[in-house]
């Protein structure tokens, strides 16, 4: 197993490394010169020897690649450096805002887990039209926009009824509305998924010698079909945990959730460049860590797969 | 004689009893003013926590503005300059909240910090401080300035105390002291008991970032806070008209302009003809822009700098009126002969400008561009409309590189240095790269060089007069719009008193009146 | 005279029949006529200029003038829904386009030459695939300014790695096919292979990925527009309106509505024929228990 896990790491290192060249190329090809904006906003009248002692300060006046081994050397001892915008260092301002878009995201989770059984179970077990309905029902949710969600339910819950708040702090109470819109959406995709695996095993042959020896329906699907689609669904919710992580931007803006979201917007529009450096490489790893997770679930989960990686 | 004495004693016991009957539980005073972002820097280099957007008047400068934006006395009583020395006299009885007393030597390594940084608004020479009394002290600028006392009006050059960390425990000589941080969500502060001027009303004031403009409207109309410090115009275009939101507004400050690319290369070299530029100038309909957007409390503008700014004066400038008519015949002598689809043509050349909107985004103009579009239709001119919502493009994508006719822009003169905005924007010689072309000329260069170098106040205002007629009337860099107040909005019951420029809005004097 | 209405009356049976087995298909294709119709009926029908902006009527509701009421401009909400359809699903349509230009060859190569090839490309793929779409759609647009193009650019960028894994997934099945090789052993080219072999067995499935895909690439158009960095205004589009409605959704809900329920529901008929192709293609029934 450990075995395994070194050589996954190890195939991941190219992939990592060309995700931080390609993070750095976007952010320093991109238009906006920082350097006069941030003079523009301090309101100076900077003589050339302070826009030359900026620049060398960015580093800006180094050829690419100087800059981006630079940045590299700094990056794995953790140091990305420091805000543009606020002064604070980046991992600083990171670890600020992780917390809230790391709960958010594994309560949406949680959410996309219960919602996807709970669709996708259901359809299966139930007769024709309760079947039909919730499959209508899910495509439905899953065709539904993210955003436009998200504005009824603020709409509903924080205008009409008034049971919820728009300025949050990031305290629990303020994570309903934000996770219901989370996991509507991943919940009926993977719901879908959930149908689909248990259809899938549904046709074969082990599942008919059961229903011939009149195993029940709920015995049948715990027993027999759960291992056996336990490894996908485990990859499908890792991944889902990934874009979680990633794409609750725009709810995180429309809900003032403190999060990481907030962060790279602002990052962006102030051309903070390390930040937005940090934040991609972030990212990457964050897509990296969850599909490992999901390989060692299916591992786990598949007998024979386990088998074999604990005899190697 | 013995009633005497009973009487005697029932006083004596009332006035020992009287503080003690007063209320004990006054009701603090809280507001909660919502700004768009946290835009405070720790960084050494240009150090803005707790001072400004917004300014938490933890600390003070040392001069601020009176009504027509020159230095009035605060931290410093009095000011002289002569052959190129300021001297100045501190006020007495001032001290930091921590109680060290506010004198010569604190006051010079307050100036001191604030010059080891980059952002360097006073220039001061930091080798010539020289302290002549126990509350007096000279120094020079490190270039020549006469403005240096004007530029202490920003708040950025407010004076802290030198042996704390400023970055986590601010300390200063204002009406408030810190009491809460929490970064990109909000900052709390509470009434200095100490202060030595007048005691604000609000004890406690909460200042919350709300990045989203939509929810930062609908968390006022919710009653989550009292005020909304940072006014978007597109909320007051969707603010409710029932009176749950009240507008409160300065004079007008903000200017709205279109920066006319006078130095550009084909094909955006129509504009290089001062007749087009008078026409399109002419076939602007400011009353109606002024009566639709802002919540029509613009105002048509004859310039970029509003009159009642450093005494300008209203008449240095004439401006234009709206005449589509006056407007065609200055195209048609310009040789623009109008088309038969409407347009119209000069040497098999169609009149197409291309309009860039807007600086600093298009959502604070909206729907101005669209209204200026028909109406340059109406005269002949097709417009190519680009809107941006992001200043990064907008300058590197199409400022800089010349990429446009004309430029929208939507911003002030937020600085006491009278040459401030004119010399970064309209000379050959401008700091800010983006704009080299917008420059009408070495004419130009000059008056605001010698503005810059000149020793007195009225000489450098009357060089500011003339160059400031040159670019928007004369030779017509910027075709002036509108000028727009600044906002701030809040529920009902409030008053807010407004300023020109956002950090001066004093917070800590709303009064409240439920 | 009996015999031939009977039989088109069976004939009519036969197509409910057909219409009720596979509904989901059938909705989502009437869907989708139905929206490729509605763009079409400017036409015929005259609508009020999607861009003309009457400000004495903003933010009205549905009347009689104004069937589906006005914006904060006062330009006819119902107009600027019709005109916006092209825009909205040509855009999407366009973006699959080009992102299938890029991923199908790209599987299909990797998929049939396999080994270093294969391992590079994919390796390839998966860095783009690391990031989040959003971001760099936002880095491209950073490049190119703000527009419909920028937009269409910068998802099929990020798009297109998991669409060619997608293909390469089928490739390599189609591969293992018996006569495929049997073909290979003959000595067929590769192109030979592909053109005769392969993409006849993929193109089925290829069709539910395409109209799938294109119903999550036109969500996360709207979502590009929606943050006001696609389609610039005035252009009509389903993103822009719903960025243009936000501040006003308290006083005009009906700006919020019809966008919404727009892209709700042509991604739900995209979603629904790639759903039934799926279901006619997977013919497997499961046991009853």
């Amino acid at each position: 197993m450990i075995k395994y896990l070194l050589i996954r790491m190890a195939s991941a290192l190219p992939t990592l490394l060309g995700m931080t060249i390609v993070a750095f190329a976007i952010v320093s090809l991109a238009p906006g010169d920082p350097i006069e904006q941030e003079l523009r906003a301090m309101g100076i009248v900077p003589t050339v020897e302070d826009l030359n002692a900026l620049r060398a300060k960015y580093g800006l006046d180094k050829p690419f690649i100087y800059r981006y081994l630079d940045w590299m050397s700094r990056a794995v001892q953790f140091d990305f450096g420091t805000s543009i915008a606020t002064g604070r260092t980046v991992i600083n301002e990171i670890s600020l805002h992780f917390p809230a878009t790391f709960t958010l995201a594994i309560s949406a989770l949680f959410g996309t887990i219960l919602i996807s059984l709970t669709l996708g179970i259901a359809a299966v077990a139930s007769n024709q039209n309760t079947a039909s309905f919730l499959r209508a029902l899910t495509v439905v949710l899953v065709s539904i926009p993210s955003f436009w969600l998200a504005l009824i339910l603020i709409y509903i819950f924080v205008f009409y009824f008034g049971w919820a708040r728009l300025v949050g702090d990031g305290s629990l109470r303020d994570l309903v509305l934000p996770v219901i819109t989370l996991s509507l959406g991943s919940g009926a995709a993977l719901g879908r998924v959930v149908y689909e695996r248990i259809r899938a095993e549904m046709c074969e042959d082990y599942v008919r010698l059961a229903i011939a020896k009149g195993v029940s329906p709920a015995k049948i699907l715990l027993r027999h079909i759960t291992p056996r689609i336990i490894g996908p669904l485990a990859t499908a919710w890792t991944n889902a945990l990934g874009g979680l992580l990633g794409g609750a931007v725009i709810v995180e803006s429309i809900f003032g959730w403190p999060g990481l979201g907030q962060l790279i917007l602002q990052a962006i529009s102030q051309r903070d460049f390390p930040i937005i450096q940090a934040y991609l490489v972030f990212m990457g790893l964050g897509f990296f860590i969850t599909s490992l997770i999901a390989d060692i679930i299916v591992i786990i989960t598949d007998p024979q797969l386990r088998r074999k990686n604990s005899h190697e | 004689m013995f009633k005497l004495s009973i009487a005697a004693r029932l006083v004596a016991a009332a006035l020992l009893v009287a503080p003690f009957s007063a209320p004990v539980f006054a009701a603090e005073n809280e507001l909660t003013v919502a700004f768009k972002r946290d835009r405070y820097s720790v960084d050494e280099e240009k150090f803005t926590f707790t001072v400004r957007r917004p300014a938490a008047q933890i600390v003070e400068t040392a001069v601020k503005p009176d009504a027509n934006f020159l230095p009035e006395p605060l931290l410093f009583k009095s000011w002289d300059y002569a052959n190129g020395i300021y001297s100045i006299t501190l006020r007495e009885g001032v001290s930091f909240s921590d109680g060290t007393p506010f004198n010569a030597d604190t006051a010079i390594a307050a100036l001191k910090l604030y010059d080891s940084g980059r952002s360097d608004f006073l220039q001061i020479d930091p080798e010539s401080f020289e302290k002549s009394g126990p509350l007096s002290f000279n120094f020079r600028s490190e270039v020549g300035s006469s403005l240096v006392i004007e530029n202490m009006t920003h708040r950025a050059t407010s004076l802290f105390l030198t042996d704390t960390n400023r970055a986590e425990n601010p300390i200063g000589t204002g009406p408030y002291l810190f009491e809460n941080y929490v970064p990109n969500q909000f900052l709390t502060v509470k009434r200095n008991p100490n202060y030595w001027g007048e005691a604000p009303n609000i004890d406690k004031l909460t200042f919350r970032f709300i990045g989203d403009d939509n929810a930062r409207l609908l968390a006022l109309q919710n009653g989550e806070i009292d005020i909304i410090g940072e006014v978007t115009p597109q909320m007051l275009l969707s603010m409710p008209q029932d009176g749950s939101v009240v507008l409160h507004e300065s004079r007008p400050i903000r200017y709205v302009a279109l920066l006319v690319n006078l130095n550009g290369a084909a094909p955006f070299d129509i504009m290089h003809d001062y007749k087009v530029r008078e026409a399109i100038a002419w076939s602007i309909d400011r009353e109606t822009i002024a009566s639709v957007l802002y919540a029509g409390r613009g105002i048509p503008a004859k310039g970029i700098l509003p009159g009642w700014m450093f005494n300008l004066g209203d008449n240095h400038t004439d401006g234009f009126g709206y005449d589509p008519k006056k407007a065609g015949e200055m195209l048609d002598a310009a040789g623009w002969i109008m088309g038969a689809d409407g347009i119209r043509e000069k040497d098999g050349r169609k009149m197409t400008l291309r309009l860039v909107a807007a600086y600093p985004n298009v959502s604070s103009v909206k729907p101005m561009p669209e209204m200026l579009e028909q109406m340059f239709l109406a005269v002949g001119i097709d417009i190519d409309l680009v809107e941006v919502d992001d200043s990064g493009v907008y300058g590197s994508t199409y400022l800089k590189p010349g990429e446009g006719d004309l430029f929208m822009e939507f911003a002030s003169n937020n600085n006491t240095d009278p040459t401030y905005l004119l010399n970064n924007l309209f000379t050959t010689t401008t700091p800010w790269a983006s704009y080299q072309l917008t420059a009408p000329g070495p004419h130009v260069d000059a008056l605001l060089e010698q503005a810059r170098a000149a020793q007195t106040r009225d000489e450098v205002i009357e060089k500011v007069r003339a160059a400031h007629r040159a670019i928007v009337q004369e030779d017509l860099a910027a075709i002036p719009i509108l000028f727009v107040p600044n906002f701030t909005l809040s529920r009902p019951g409030i008053s807010v008193p407004m300023s020109e420029y956002a950090d001066w809005v004093d917070f800590g004097q709303v009064t409240l009146s439920d | 005279m009996n015999n031939l209405s009977a039989k088109k009356l069976n004939s009519v049976y036969q197509f409910i029949l057909i219409l009720k087995k596979h509904s989901g298909l059938s909705i989502g294709i009437f869907i989708l006529f139905a929206f490729a119709f509605i763009s079409l009926s400017p036409l015929f029908i005259t609508y009020i200029e999607p861009n003309k902006m009457d400000l004495l009527a903003r933010l009205s509701p549905p009347s009689n003038e104004h069937i589906l009421g006005t914006d904060h401009l006062g330009r006819d909400v119902l107009s600027r829904f019709v005109a916006a359809i092209p825009v909205s699903l040509g855009a999407a349509l366009f973006a699959m386009m080009v992102i299938l230009a890029i991923a199908l060859p790209w599987g299909l190569v990797a998929g049939i030459i396999g080994g270093r090839v294969d391992a590079i490309m994919m390796r390839m793929a998966d860095i783009i695939m690391a990031f989040p779409t959003l971001i760099f759609a936002l880095a491209i647009i950073g490049f190119m300014g703000a527009s419909l193009e920028a937009s269409i650019i910068g998802v099929a960028a990020a798009w297109w790695p998991s669409n060619a894994r997608m293909i390469r997934a089928l490739v390599l099945a189609a591969k293992e096919r018996e006569f495929v090789r049997a073909a290979r052993l003959a000595g067929a080219s590769h192109l030979r292979i592909i053109f005769r072999h392969i993409m006849p067995q993929i193109l089925p499935p290829l069709t539910v990925i395409i109209s799938l895909e294109t119903a999550s690439v036109l969500l996360a158009l709207s979502s590009l527009s929606f943050l006001g960095i696609g389609a610039q205004p005035p252009t009509p589009e389903w993103g822009a309106m719903l960025n243009e409605a936000r501040p006003f959704f308290t006083q005009a809900l009906h700006m919020l509505l019809v966008p919404g329920l727009a892209v709700t529901l042509a991604v739900l008929g995209l979603n629904l024929v790639g759903e039934g192709l799926r279901h006619i293609l997977d013919q497997r029934e499961p046991y009853k228990w």
